[in-house]
């Protein structure tokens, strides 16, 4: 009997142990074959015989000391870092107190911007006769540029020596323009043309500012409507509001005449026997399309 | 012979000289030459009749016709201000320059399109009038602007 329960206690050890073989057998294929999820790491892909790669570690950099020498003047003078700070603590309210705290650039905009205001600040303004420019050959004194800079800016910038280079060159250029125009008429414009456009400047400028009444208008309307109608009594005279303009017209030039002609002293010469050569030139000042037909009929 | 010819030569070269730079009149004093004269009877006559044929009378009305222009011309010399004189030659000369100048419609359209995108980008509540009637005024602006720039790269400017 005793023998009989071993051999049954054996043989269903045996059955079960089999079973749960089998199992753990399944479980295992099945981690094999779904994706990790458990956020291990994943070693796959891995080579081993690879260099590690370079680490960069930022370094972190030392304030310099506030009599530090960050860079020179223009006049040679060391720019100290205290300045510099003091400088950046103001422009960002306190918020920046050290230069070193910034990237590079910006330390050089910074020592940039020191540079100019000690510029500013100790400058020598050269005297007013001083030659600032040389425009064809010709002088600009900085007298000529100051004023004109202070027209320019309203009086807020009255020192050309205060602007910087690009600056001085653009009013330069401006303040020659009008000299290189002048230097152009002079090459291009014949003294001819020369009196003839000034001659018809000053005439528009008598036009203007002669004044005509309607009185004098209307006594000449009068005098031509008579003319007029002498000579053809059915001629149709045309309404006096029409010829308005050129009644005005009419009167100014005979009064810029009248006036040009007031007490004017001409002689002629009759002793004049030279014969026309033919080498005289075609040069004249008088333009005869332009002379007012006043002494014509006198 | 030599001598004789250089003379000859020398009286000619003299003779008209003098007859070109000879007085036909003054005006308060102003001289008008007889070349000044000939000049102005050659226009008015169509080349028929010369200083030296005209008689007495023709004389004194062209003198008398052309002392206006001389008094003008002293006027102007006298009255305009240096500022005045300038503006006047300077707008005289640009005219002339720009005469010479051509701009095509092309780039007329393309300053007139640049135009109104700045207008729209700037806002500007002011009425862009059509390309059309913009475009003369747009290529008076185009040429004086090449007239200008042309001379400004031909100047020799020099800061110090």
């Amino acid at each position: 009997m005793k023998n009989f329960l071993i051999v049954l206690g054996l043989t269903s050890g045996f059955l079960v142990s089999t079973v749960s073989a089998d199992a753990l057998k399944n479980s295992l294929n099945n981690i094999l074959n779904t994706k990790d999820s458990s956020g291990m790491v994943n070693l796959n892909g891995v080579s081993v015989g690879a260099k590690p790669k370079h680490r960069t570690i930022k370094k972190v950099r030392k304030s310099r000391p506030s009599s530090a020498v960050i860079g020179r003047y223009n006049d040679g003078k060391p720019v100290h870092k205290r300045e510099a700070d003091k400088y950046i603590k103001k422009a960002t309210k306190g918020k920046i107190k050290d230069l070193d705290l910034l990237p590079k650039k910006q330390r050089l905009m910074v020592l940039k911007d020191l540079k100019r205001m000690y510029a500013i600040k100790h400058f020598k303004s050269r005297p007013a006769e001083a030659v600032v420019a040389t425009v064809n050959g010709q002088d600009i004194h900085k007298k000529s540029a100051d004023n004109y800079l202070k027209l320019v800016t309203r009086g807020k910038v009255t020192d050309f020596d205060k602007l910087d280079k690009k600056q001085r060159l653009v009013l330069i250029k401006e303040l020659a323009r009008p000299m290189i125009l002048q230097d152009a008429i002079g090459q291009n414009l014949t003294e001819e043309e020369k009196e003839a456009v000034l001659s018809q400047a000053w005439l528009q400028k008598q036009r203007a500012t002669t004044k005509v009444t309607n009185d004098q208008m209307l006594a000449l309307y009068e005098v031509k409507k008579a003319k007029a109608l002498a000579v053809n009594p059915q001629a149709q005279i045309p309404p006096y509001i029409s010829l308005g303009e050129n009644l005005k017209n009419e009167i100014i030039e005979k009064k810029i005449m009248a006036e040009l002609m007031e007490d004017v002293n001409i002689t002629v010469n009759f002793d004049t026997n030279e014969t026309v050569t033919a080498n005289e030139s075609n040069e004249s000042s008088v333009k005869l399309d332009k002379i007012p037909d006043t002494k014509e009929t006198e | 012979m030599k001598k004789l010819l250089m003379t000859l030569g020398l009286g000619l070269f003299l003779s008209t000289v003098t007859a070109s730079a000879a007085t036909a009149g003054t005006v308060n004093g102003m001289k008008i030459t007889v070349k000044e004269a000939n000049k102005a009877l050659r226009a008015l006559t169509k080349g028929k009749m010369t200083w030296a044929k005209l008689p007495k009378e023709g004389r004194k009305q062209l003198i008398e016709m052309m002392a206006p222009s001389k008094l003008v011309a002293a006027a102007a010399r006298k009255h305009l201000t240096a500022k005045e004189k300038q503006a006047a030659l300077a707008g005289f000369w640009m005219q002339k320059k720009m005469s010479k100048i051509k701009i095509s419609d092309k780039e007329a359209k393309n300053a007139y399109n640049k135009m109104k995108k700045m207008a729209k980008k700037a806002k500007s509540k002011a009425k862009i009038p059509p390309f059309k009637r913009a475009k003369n005024n747009i290529k008076m602006q185009l040429a004086q602007e090449k007239v200008v720039s042309k001379l400004m790269k031909k100047a020799k400017i020099r800061v110090k």
